[in-house]
């Protein structure tokens, strides 16, 4: 067939919630449309595993937790509701409580991928920005050891770029440092 | 080797606007950040002049006016100022006329490339449904004869596929309707 014209489901809040527990490919909600997300390589999964570890300790120091990539981050923007799975997220408010995904975190982190390089570099980082509780927006690189940490400030925000595995970056919350050798322990950089 | 720069990349609306007059590459300013852009390809410029005749010709004798890919869009969401550079856009609000930019269009188009694929689908469709003027916003396929419109309804938007070069692409709004083959005349296909 030579001319098709179809339209496509836009779906509830509810229905994504009810239908996303039993997919087993993750999928982003941006106002009623859906979007699969990629697989992650073993290196994007070490990544994540040693920033569980490197920030756990200091974490419990602050009364809060890091949620990894499983978890999701809801938002509502006049009027349009999304869902992120961002790789992960300290989030400290006791009221923000919802087992199903998270509304208000501190500090959000993405392991930068080069097939999700221009979403977390664009408009998740903008999302990020736009979010009032979010204290700094870090992004991990995976193929090299480079860690690029935005913080709010009173005027705006503020981006520090961490390169070689001997740095030590700050995370401009609770006094939060990730040492890089312990994020990129076990990784092999490509030559 | 470590190296630890720290760097404000923070740039105002006025410098932008300065600056971008300036630039080698065009750049889209996202809350005080800018991106350039990518350069076009060859189907992309067969495709945006063909859109530019179609609907350049069908505009011709009314009020309403099309714009391609060198006229920025200014919008603001929650007093952050965006500026983008759209493939093409309709503007009929005759208050809208700044020298650099349009706040108000009618109708969005985005030819889209597998290196702009998100930014179109996820980002910019996230931007351009704010905007209140806004009937129909309309991404066009490079690499295949499929236009994709999602067309604003009285509900929030619907979104409608048109696939084949014997379709025809009915934007819902000013009677404009894109046929396939016109579209993509010139354009081969991989």
């Amino acid at each position: 067939m030579s001319a098709l014209r179809t339209q496509d489901e836009l779906l509830s809040v509810e229905e994504y919630l009810a239908t996303e527990e039993r997919v087993l490919v993750k999928r982003e909600y941006l106002g009623g449309i859906v979007y699969e997300m990629g697989g992650a390589s073993r290196t994007h999964d070490t990544i994540v595993g040693n920033l569980r570890l490197a920030l756990r300790d200091a974490l419990r120091g602050l009364g809060s937790r890091l949620h990894g990539p499983e978890v999701k981050l809801n938002y509502s923007f006049l009027g349009t509701e999304y869902f992120y799975y961002p790789d992960g997220m300290i989030v400290c408010d006791p009221t923000d409580a919802d087992d199903r995904f998270c509304e208000r975190p501190a500090v959000v982190f993405e392991v930068i991928s080069e097939s999700t390089r221009t979403t977390d570099e664009r408009e998740k980082r903008d999302t990020y920005h736009r979010l009032p509780s979010v204290q700094a927006y870090v992004r991990i690189e995976q193929h090299r050891p480079e860690i690029v940490v935005e913080q709010r400030t009173g005027r705006g925000w503020k981006l520090a770029r961490f390169q070689g595995v001997e740095m030590v970056a700050e995370l401009g919350y609770g006094g939060l440092t990730l040492p890089l050798d312990k994020v990129y322990e076990d990784i092999v950089f490509p030559a | 080797m470590s190296a630890l720069a720290e760097v404000t990349q923070f740039i105002t609306v006025e410098e932008y606007l300065e600056t971008e007059e300036l630039a080698p590459r065009k750049r889209e300013y996202l809350g005080g950040f800018v991106y350039e852009m990518a350069g076009a390809s060859e189907s992309h410029n067969r495709i945006s002049s063909n859109l530019h005749r179609l609907v350049g010709n069908h505009l011709e004798a009314g009020p309403c006016e099309f714009f391609g890919a060198d006229m920025k869009l200014k919008t603001q969401i929650a007093a952050v100022t965006y500026f983008y550079y759209p493939d093409g856009m309709v503007s009929c609000d005759p208050t809208d006329q700044d020298k650099d930019y349009r706040e108000r269009p009618t109708v969005i188009f985005e030819i889209t490339s597998e290196s702009t694929r998100s930014i179109d689908e996820r980002e910019k469709f996230g931007a351009y449904r704010q905007l209140a003027s806004l009937e129909a916003y309309v991404r066009i396929e490079q690499l295949a004869p499929e236009v994709i419109i999602d067309r604003r309804t009285g509900s929030g938007w619907q979104r409608w596929h048109f696939t084949g070069l014997d379709s025809i692409a009915d934007l819902g709004v000013l009677g404009i309707k894109l046929g396939l083959k016109k579209l993509y005349q010139r354009v081969v296909f991989p």
